[in-house]
C-alpha cells in the first residue's frame, strides 16, 4: 500500500530571484519521472519540503504543457520558506502531489478569460495563462491586469514582457501608489481599481483571481459590479495545510476541505460557505 | 445473537491464555490501556481509563519514515508497517471500541492509511459491559449503550454468576472456538439476564444530549457561539483525550546528519493550528471551540453520515475549566 507521506526526490535545478524575498524553484525527478508518471492541472499544488525543516504546501508556477519539471515560487515568510530560500541548485527537496482540484479549463474553453493577480498570486495563475497561451485556439481574449506593492515586488518580469508584446493578449501592469520608479511604464493603483478602468466585458467571459486576501475580497466587489456572475469568477485559497489529503483538520470551511475539495472555488461556491478563510 | 458463557473465574485464566498466542492490551491503570504480560495486571476499576484506545492504532507520534543527509543527496528509509504481531484488546469499554468504525472512515475511507489499516487488522478486541457508568457519560444519547457491541469482536458482559460473551464478528467466533475449552453455551435463560443487566445498565446513564436534529440546529453564523465557553483555557486536553479527535501535525525530527518525518497528534483548540503568515482564520477561542463543536456534530455527518462523538465523557470529566459539551450542545439549540 502505497504511504502518502513519503516524499518523491527532487533535485533544484534553477532558483531565480523574482523580488528581495520571493524565489522561484524549478525542479526536476530525481528517479527520472515526469510525463510517465507525473501530471498535473493548473491550480493544483505540491507538498514540497526541506528535509529537516519540514514541509508546505505551494502551488505549481509553471503549465503542464511545459512539462518535465515542477516550478514554485516561495516568499520568505517563516521556518519552511526561510529553509527554501538557504537551498541551492543541486540541492535535494521533497515533493508530494499533486493534490486539489485546478482550475475548470473545461468550463473555460471557448470564453474571455480576465486574469487579475497581485503579489505572488501569480504564480498559480501563470500556470493557467501559460497553459491558455499554449492552447490559444481554445480561449477567447486574455486580459490580464498583475500588480505589486512596487515595481521591485513583481514577480515573473521576463514573463511579464512577453505578455505585453504578445498579440491577442491584454497584458495591464500597475504598482501600488508610491510603488513606482524612474521609467515604470505601467499603471500606478491598486489592482481592482486598474481593472474597473480596464473594465473587461462579462459577456461570454471568466475572471480568475489570486493575491492577498484583501486584494481578491476588493476584485470580488469589482467584477461584481462589472456584472460578472459568482459562477463566472474563480479564485483560490490558501490555507494552513499539512497533510494535503483532507485528514489532518486545519484547513476545512465548513464540511469542505481547502486541500481536496479546493484549492480552487468559484465565487458561487464560497458564497454558500461559512466565512472563515 | 449468537453468545457463549464464561464461568466469572475463569476470565483471568483465558487472559492467561491469550497471553501466549497474542500481545494482550488491557486497562492497566487509572490512567491508560497498555500491554500487560499477566492475568495479574488488568486493572479493572469503576472509571474508565483516563486515556481512550485510539494510540493503540493512531500513535501519538509515528515515524512516517527516516531520511539521511549526506551533502546535497537524500535518503530515505520509507517506513516499515508495524509488525501484524496479532493483539487482543481485553475489557476495552464499549464506547472506546465505538469510537474506532467512526476513526475508519478518516483512516481507511476515501484515503488508506497503511499503518492505521495494519493495525485495526491485527487487532481483536474483546469489550466488557461497563457496571459503573460515570455522572459524566452520556453513550446512550448517541446511539451507543454501556454494553454496545459497536466495533467489538466479543463482548463480555457480567451476569450475576457468570460473563456473558456475545460473539459479533466472525473473528469474535474464531476466538471463542480456539479456546473453546472456557466457553459453554448460552441459554434463553442467560439472555433473557443479559438483557435485563443491559437495560439496566443503561438506565444508570443519566447524562442526556438530544441529537435528533442537531446537525442542521447548528449554525455557524449564530450569535451563541461567542458566550458559550469563555472560561476555556485553550489546552486541548479534551481533544486529546478524546477517543475521536484525529487531527494531526507533520514535522521534522533530527539533525545535520538526518532525522524523521514524524506524525503527531494536533489539536483545533490551538491558536497555532491554523495561523499562517499572511491570515489566520481562528484567531479567537470562540472561533476554535465552533470549530471543534460544528466538526463532530456537523460537518462530520455531513462528510460521512456519523457523529465525530461517542459520549465517554472524557472531556467533561477531565476539562479544567468545567465545560460540559452536553450543556453547550444543549445551549447551542437554544
Amino acid at each position: 500500500m502505497e504511504n502518502t507521506f513519503l516524499p518523491r526526490l527532487m533535485t533544484v535545478e534553477s532558483i531565480i530571484s523574482e523580488t528581495p524575498d520571493i524565489k522561484t524553484f524549478r525542479l526536476t525527478f530525481q528517479d527520472g519521472g515526469t510525463e510517465r508518471d507525473f501530471s498535473f492541472q493548473p491550480g493544483q499544488f505540491g507538498v514540497f519540503s526541506v528535509f529537516g525543516q519540514g514541509e508546505a504546501p505551494f502551488g505549481f508556477a509553471n503549465s503542464p504543457t511545459r512539462a518535465g519539471h515542477v516550478e514554485c515560487s516561495i516568499k520568505r515568510v517563516g521556518k519552511v520558506t526561510r529553509a527554501f530560500h538557504r537551498l541551492n541548485v543541486g540541492d535535494t527537496v521533497g515533493f508530494r502531489g499533486p493534490y486539489g482540484r485546478g482550475f475548470p479549463i473545461e468550463e473555460m474553453r471557448g470564453k474571455n478569460l480576465v486574469f487579475a493577480g497581485g503579489g505572488i498570486g501569480l504564480a498559480p495563475l501563470r500556470s493557467l495563462i501559460w497553459n491558455c497561451i499554449d492552447t490559444r485556439a481554445d480561449f477567447g481574449d486574455i486580459t490580464i491586469v498583475y500588480g505589486a506593492r512596487s515595481t521591485a515586488d513583481l514577480v515573473y518580469k521576463q514573463d511579464l514582457e512577453r505578455w505585453v508584446e504578445m498579440e491577442g493578449i491584454h497584458t495591464v501592469l500597475t504598482v501600488d501608489p508610491g510603488g513606482e520608479d524612474e521609467g515604470w511604464k505601467g499603471e500606478i493603483g491598486f489592482v481592482p481599481a486598474v481593472l474597473e478602468r480596464v473594465e473587461p466585458s462579462p459577456e461570454s467571459a471568466m475572471a480568475i483571481t489570486c493575491g492577498p486576501p484583501i486584494m481578491i475580497k476588493f476584485v470580488l466587489r469589482s467584477l461584481t459590479e462589472m456584472g460578472f456572475a459568482p459562477a463566472q469568477i474563480i479564485t483560490t485559497l490558501e490555507m494552513k495545510m499539512k497533510c494535503g489529503v483532507g485528514k489532518c483538520g486545519r484547513c476545512n470551511i465548513g464540511s469542505l476541505y481547502v486541500c481536496k475539495d479546493g484549492p480552487v472555488f468559484s465565487y458561487e461556491d464560497l458564497r454558500g460557505l461559512p466565512d472563515e478563510y | 445473537m449468537e453468545a457463549r458463557i464464561l464461568q466469572r473465574d475463569r476470565l483471568l485464566q483465558l487472559v492467561d491464555e491469550l497471553i501466549k498466542d497474542y500481545e494482550v492490551i488491557a486497562p492497566r491503570d487509572e490512567l491508560s490501556y497498555g500491554e500487560i504480560g499477566s492475568s495479574s495486571e488488568v486493572y479493572l476499576a469503576e472509571e474508565k481509563p483516563v486515556k481512550s484506545l485510539k494510540e493503540f492504532f493512531f500513535p501519538d507520534r509515528e515515524v512516517l519514515f527516516e531520511y539521511l543527509l549526506r551533502g546535497e543527496e537524500v535518503k530515505l528509509v520509507p517506513l516499515s508497517l508495524p509488525d501484524d504481531t496479532a493483539r487482543v484488546i481485553l475489557c476495552a469499554r464499549p464506547c472506546d471500541a465505538a469510537a474506532l468504525p467512526i476513526l475508519d472512515q478518516v483512516f481507511a475511507g476515501d484515503y488508506l492509511d497503511p499503518s492505521y489499516l495494519q493495525r485495526r487488522k491485527s487487532t481483536l478486541i474483546i469489550s466488557l459491559a461497563c457496571q459503573h457508568p460515570a455522572k459524566t457519560c452520556f453513550c446512550t444519547s448517541l446511539g451507543g449503550s454501556p454494553a454496545g457491541t459497536e466495533g467489538s469482536d466479543l463482548l463480555l458482559t457480567p451476569l450475576s454468576e457468570v460473563y456473558h460473551v456475545q460473539v459479533i464478528t466472525e473473528r469474535g467466533r474464531a476466538l471463542v472456538e480456539k479456546y473453546g475449552q472456557f466457553f459453554q453455551e448460552s441459554d434463553e435463560a442467560w439472555e433473557r439476564e443479559r438483557a435485563l443487566v443491559e437495560a439496566e445498565l443503561r438506565e444508570r446513564v443519566t447524562k442526556r444530549v438530544d441529537v435528533e436534529g442537531l446537525s442542521e440546529a447548528l449554525e455557524f453564523g449564530s450569535p451563541i457561539w461567542e458566550t458559550l465557553t469563555p472560561q476555556c483555557v485553550d489546552c486541548g486536553v479534551c481533544t486529546f483525550l478524546c477517543p475521536t479527535c484525529h487531527c494531526f501535525d507533520i514535522q521534522d525530527e533530527g539533525d545535520p546528519g538526518g532525522g524523521a518525518r514524524i506524525r503527531l497528534w494536533d489539536s483545533c483548540a490551538f491558536r497555532e493550528f491554523t495561523k499562517m503568515n499572511v491570515a489566520q482564520p481562528r484567531p479567537t477561542h470562540f472561533r476554535r471551540y465552533r470549530q471543534r463543536i460544528m466538526h463532530k456534530f456537523r460537518y462530520y455527518v455531513e462528510n460521512f453520515g456519523k457523529t465525530l462523538c461517542v459520549g465517554c465523557g472524557r472531556c467533561i470529566a477531565h476539562c479544567p475549566s468545567g465545560i460540559d459539551i452536553t450543556e453547550v450542545l444543549n445551549r447551542v439549540r437554544g
